[in-house]
């Protein structure tokens, strides 16, 4: 039955309505038919009984006289006469007493007696025969009876007849029908195949400009237009989503470019190429090749940024790109990773030579100076280097191991390269531990300051001493300075460790002076205190709050911080220097200073730095350079101040040229704040009966 | 032409075989009476037997018998006459052989139906004339007579008659 129904579903419109018409029609006509059969049997059968009973009332009237002379012969010949209706099968006579008295049987079979039924019924009816019971009377009077039997059989005969007309006739007729539906329903369906077509079409070919063609009829005429109003709508929402999606697709390609490109130097960025690392690692996995990546970070860019703009700054990175893609392989990968940060990527390496030759190349091509608007740059860089598969086996191993090999070479002096080991890794993992203590340390007072006596050469009297800060950790012990001031730089805590410092002296220096010993205090200012916006001010309320005047503090600063200092900066040092505070170069003579710059500082003081004084006074060129020095700041009416001194010699050789302090081991080495106050009472006995001996 | 009958006559039957042969005679009487139709036969229907009587007591058994919506009753006048006059259906006996063809003329003019069991009495006017044939009862007609005598004969009787004239 449902797979009935779903072929009837599947069938098109017309098909339907020509077979809903045909039943239809085929039905009304079987109903006619048999309704006309039934007539027709009705009429066949009621004749046939008439004629059956005209035929027993003649052959009653005539037989009566026979009958009654009992003249069986003349009744037999009566009887006979019906042969010639073929529809009687037989005629019989029965007497007064229900006898037969003569009988016509056509096909010899048993005589039908005259049963009960004989009586008041005029004929009886059955399917395949008609009886008629006919009385005989003369004069009224009952003589007896004649049955006359008749087939049905012409009865079917017509109607076979009548059916063998009349089915062909009907088929025909369907014929008829079938033909004039097939040609009328094309109007009826026309309309929705030209629908049914145009959908089509334009699901196979997704033109919605296409229009269903329609004759403008009630229905169906609306329907088309409500069709078409909707393609209208489709059209026009189609229009409107392609064109927003080409414009999303315009935007997701410049966001995946902003995503992939740096837009500065048109290098691919960190994003890129952390997943062109990630390939590439793979790919030497299963060649069983060596992949080096570099780390390269420019040394003064932050400088050059700061002083010339943001614009040369970017002009800088790109010619930089330039230079260093200029030195690669084209199939070299050349990102940039950060601010000033660039990463190589050199796949299918031999061994570390070809990192190494790479990193002298780039060092080589970014130490010449760079023109731009007038300005010579000059750019140095610090590169780090890591192997996969020697160094580490994984991305992200290998990016740390690289980056902490960058951070050595700067470490190292910059302008230079390494290529990583693995005690590199220890250095790294002691400044992740030192960072994490940094913080704390402050909180829980584990800094302390130790003091180094500085002596005037002429006099020999301590006059001043420099703080150094000292860390003491409680289960790691004393943790150098050179350990962690890098890291407190780096993190920036160096701000809050510097103040701490200098607190710390000022109230040391207070209790020193309150107790009559004239000293001045040296403090190393930190790069990153200088370039906090609040320095001077925070400076001087410390000095106020301890009651020190400033001519008392002198602050020592390093040549790469002058040299890298920015107008700001400058500016800052002025404002220290107005207001009294006496300002001192640090481990002069390591640097780049030129002396026309060194002019224009606020600098009091130049402290030679101690590997001058070291192989003094044997070595002639430190000793040539030291002298120079001297001779400069004194030039420059600067003092100076002589460090490391170690043996009697090297403080002779200095006094002997000229310079003003000195301070290293040989006369003390840095001592806690507990033993300074003894050592200057211990002087001064010392000195007041030499003083004694002068006024005397 | 009598004489010729009687020559041929066989022997005279015996006396039970006669009542059996009147008695039949008798019935073929009244079914002659039922498919005829006769003038002046309003209510009653007159059976007259002139002559001598044959049938003895086989005609009581008709006297007030019902013939259509008629009653039969049975007369035995003396003379001709008589019987012209009030009957219906005359049945002339045997004894009456010598004038049954004046009888007969006159029944004609009377429009009385004649029938008799002489032999060649039909040729002789009489409308039926009984015999017996095979042990039954058969007749000859005289159709002229009694179309003559206004006598309505049922053709269905006359088919059954061995001869009409």
């Amino acid at each position: 039955m449902n797979r009935i129904v779903e072929w009837i579903n599947g069938q098109t419109l017309s098909t339907k309505l020509k077979w809903v018409s045909m039943a239809t029609s085929g039905s009304v006509m079987l109903a006619c038919t048999l309704f006309l059969v039934g007539i027709q049997v009705y009429f066949f059968t009621s004749s046939l009984v008439a004629q059956t009973q005209a035929q027993a009332t003649v052959i009653s009237e005539n037989l009566s006289a026979a009958l009654v002379f009992e003249d069986q012969n003349a009744a037999y010949e009566m009887l006979a006469a019906l042969r010639v209706v073929s529809e009687v099968e037989s005629a019989v006579a029965y007497d007064r007493r229900k006898r037969v008295f003569a009988s016509f049987v056509r096909t010899p079979g048993a005589m039908p007696a005259l049963g009960a039924s004989g009586g008041g019924v005029d004929y009886r009816l059955d399917w395949h025969e008609v009886e008629v019971f006919q009385p005989v009377r003369v004069k009224g009077q009952h003589m007896g009876t004649i049955v006359v039997r008749s087939s049905l059989s012409t009865v079917y005969q017509k109607l076979a007849l009548y059916l063998g007309l009349t089915i062909p006739l009907m088929l025909m007729a369907m014929g008829l029908a079938h033909l004039a539906l097939s040609r009328l329903q094309h109007f009826v369906t026309a309309p929705i195949d030209a629908l049914s077509r145009a959908s089509e079409q334009i699901s196979l070919l997704g033109d919605y400009s296409i229009r269903a063609d329609v004759t403008p009829s009630a229905d169906i005429g609306a329907l088309a237009r409500a069709f078409n109003n909707m393609l209208d709508r489709i059209e026009h929402r189609e229009d409107e989503l392609e064109a927003e999606i080409n414009e999303r697709k315009r935007i997701e390609a410049r966001l995946d470019r902003l995503a992939h490109f740096d837009p500065v130097t048109q290098l691919h960025n960190r994003h890129f190429f952390n997943e062109r690392l990630e390939a590439a690692l793979l790919r030497a996995r299963q060649r069983q090749r060596r992949t080096v990546l570099m780390f390269i970070d420019l040394d003064n860019f932050k400088a050059v940024n700061d002083t010339l703009g943001h614009d040369i700054g970017d002009e800088l990175l790109r010619l930089v790109a330039r230079r260093l893609a200029a030195t690669l392989r084209s199939d070299d990968v050349l990102s940039r990773i950060g601010g000033d940060e660039f990463a190589i990527l050199l796949e299918n390496a031999c061994d570390g030579s070809v990192g190494r030759r790479v990193a002298e190349k780039c060092l080589a091509t970014l130490g010449e100076p760079i023109r731009i608007q007038d300005h010579d740059l000059h750019i140095g860089a610090s590169i780090g280097i890591a192997i996969y598969p020697d160094d580490a086996n994984d991305t992200h191993a290998l990016l740390k191991y690289a980056d902490t090999a960058m951070y050595h070479a700067k470490n190292s002096g910059k302008n230079a390269y390494r290529m990583f080991t693995p005690d590199m890794q220890d250095d790294a993992r002691k400044r992740f531990m030192i960072d994490n203590n940094l913080r704390r340390a402050l909180e829980r007072n584990e800094f302390v300051l130790h003091y180094q006596p500085q002596v005037d050469l002429h006099s020999g009297r301590i006059v001043g001493v420099e703080a150094l800060v000292r860390w003491l950790h409680p289960e790691l012990g004393l943790i150098s300075p050179a350990d962690f001031i890098p890291v407190a730089e780096e993190t920036g805590i160096i701000v809050q460790i510097g103040e701490w410092v200098l607190r710390e002296a000022c109230r040391a220096l207070k209790r020193w002076q309150d107790q009559g010993f004239r000293l001045r205090m040296a403090v190393n200012l930190s790069g990153r205190q200088l370039r906090e916006q609040n320095m001077v001010t925070a400076i001087l309320s410390i000095l106020d709050e301890a009651r020190i005047e400033a001519c008392w503090i002198e602050l020592e600063l390093t040549e790469s911080m002058l040299m890298d200092a920015s107008p700001e900066t400058m500016e800052r040092l002025h404002a220290l220097r107005r207001a009294g505070i006496e300002l001192a170069i640090d481990d002069f003579g390591t640097g780049y200073s030129s002396m026309s710059y060194l002019k224009t500082l606020p600098v009091g003081t130049l402290k030679i730095d101690r590997s001058f004084v070291r192989d003094l006074p044997q070595n002639t060129e430190d000793a040539a350079i030291t002298k120079a020095i001297i001779a400069m700041a004194k030039s420059l009416r600067m003092a100076v101040v002589a460090e490391g001194i170690e043996s009697q010699e090297q403080g002779e050789f200095m006094r002997a040229h000229g310079c003003d302090k000195s301070q290293g081991y040989f006369y003390s080495k840095p001592l806690p704040a507990s033993q300074i106050a003894p050592l200057l009472a211990r002087q001064e006995r010392k000195m007041r009966p030499a003083a004694a001996e002068a006024m005397a | 032409m009598l004489a010729l009958f009687l020559a041929i006559l066989p022997a005279p039957p015996s006396r039970a075989e006669t009542a059996t042969e009147y008695a039949a005679k008798a019935a073929f009487i009244y079914n002659v009476a039922l498919f005829s139709s006769l003038p002046g036969a309003n209510g009653t229907m007159r059976l007259c037997v002139l002559g001598r009587d044959p049938f003895g007591a086989a005609l009581e058994r008709l006297d007030g018998k019902a013939v259509g919506e008629a009653k039969m009753t049975v007369a035995y006048p003396n003379s001709g006459r008589e019987a012209l006059k009030g009957c219906q259906i005359l049945f002339i006996s045997a004894s009456e052989g010598d004038s049954v063809g004046l009888l007969a003329e006159a029944a004609r003019d009377a429009g009385v139906l004649t029938i008799s069991d002489i032999k060649g009495a039909a040729r002789r006017g009489v409308m039926l004339e009984l015999y017996v044939e095979d042990k039954r009862i058969a007749f000859e007609c005289n159709g002229a007579v009694a179309r003559a005598a206004s006598i309505g004969l049922s053709s269905k009787l006359l088919r059954l008659a061995r001869a009409v004239y």
